[in-house]
């Protein structure tokens, strides 16, 4: 019954944080508070599709905000994480702990 | 999905969180050929020292001073030529914090140098800028790769080097300390620089 219990804590991890990439995107985000496009690109080591791609489902979900700017008449994008945002991934940070404390304990 | 396997998963998962939240607040945007140049300006300060015997106070100050300067805006200067060609900004937060733990260092050698001058004692400077200046540099080196503190701890050896080897040789240990270990470590980054180039990491995050 237990191990049914936590196979189900597994599945309630976020889906909204749990693809890799996504999850990269947020913690880059919630160690630096914010970063530009360019920097998450090649930091990551993502193509401009991926990137926007995962940005659009986490600003869909209000977990980043995005400020857009011209720097020397060059479009410059920022990538704020919310305090949604950063909320979901400290749920999401503590149930994968959770999960591993349990695991270990049955072991 | 059974417990041990969720397990590794989760733990793999951690183990990547770990990894990026590492990478966001480290600073990268030091550039190799900056440290070099730094490094060939302490030199050249050390050689002009010597071939012109500059032994006062005013014109050692003066000369250190000028390469210092010639240094920092090598540095300042490849920097931002690095962030721009990266299309990042360059006074982002991550340089904020590498200038916040960097900057009281240089407080505090200025202020010791004053005192310094003011006893008549330039001949410990060397060993004092040098021991200070490691010290800053290892005061960040927690977001720069681990070579700034091998940097850190060599400027601290060095400083050690002129306060008790070296005291009556001021510009011989300033070039060792200062044009030496910049020269070496700014290499030693045109190296990694070329190479990252070359071989880019390939992330565990692709989907």
């Amino acid at each position: 019954m237990a191990a049914n219990s936590k196979i189900a804590e597994f599945q309630e991890l976020n889906s909204v944080i749990h693809p890799k990439t996504r999850l990269a995107i947020m913690t880059y985000l919630v160690g630096s508070n914010d970063a530009t496009f360019t920097e998450l690109k090649k930091d990551l080591d993502l193509t401009d599709g991926n990137l926007n791609l995962h940005m659009k489902v986490l600003e869909e979900n209000a977990y980043v905000k995005v400020e857009k700017a011209f720097v020397r008449r060059r479009p410059r994008t920022t990538y704020k994480v919310t305090a949604k945002g950063r909320r979901a991934f400290q749920e999401y940070v503590e149930l994968l702990e959770k999960i591993i404390g349990f695991s270990s304990g049955e072991k | 999905m059974n417990p041990t396997s969720q397990r590794d998963a989760a733990l793999e998962s951690l183990e990547a969180i770990r990894d990026v939240l590492d990478r966001s607040t480290r600073y990268t945007h030091l550039c190799g050929s900056g440290i070099v140049l730094g490094g060939l300006a302490a030199i050249v300060a050390g050689f002009l020292g010597e071939i012109l015997g500059v032994v006062g106070t005013w014109s050692f100050l003066g000369l250190w001073s000028g390469a210092f300067a010639v240094a920092i805006s090598c540095g300042a200067w490849t920097t931002a030529r690095k962030a721009k060609s990266a299309g990042e900004p360059l006074w982002n937060r991550k340089l904020q914090f590498v200038l916040a733990r960097f900057s009281p260092s240089l407080v505090v050698a200025a202020l010791f140098t004053a005192v310094l001058v003011h006893i008549g004692r330039l001949d410990l400077a060397p060993g004092v800028w040098l021991g200070l200046y490691g010290l800053g540099v290892l005061s960040v080196s927690m977001v720069l790769d681990w070579e700034f503190q091998v940097a850190a701890w060599s400027f601290i050896v060095s400083a050690s080097v002129a306060l008790f080897l070296l005291r009556t040789e001021p510009h011989a240990a300033l070039t060792i300390g200062f044009g030496l270990i910049h020269v070496t470590l700014g290499t030693y980054r045109l190296l990694k620089e070329h190479r990252w180039l070359r071989t880019r990491r390939s992330l565990s995050f692709r989907n």
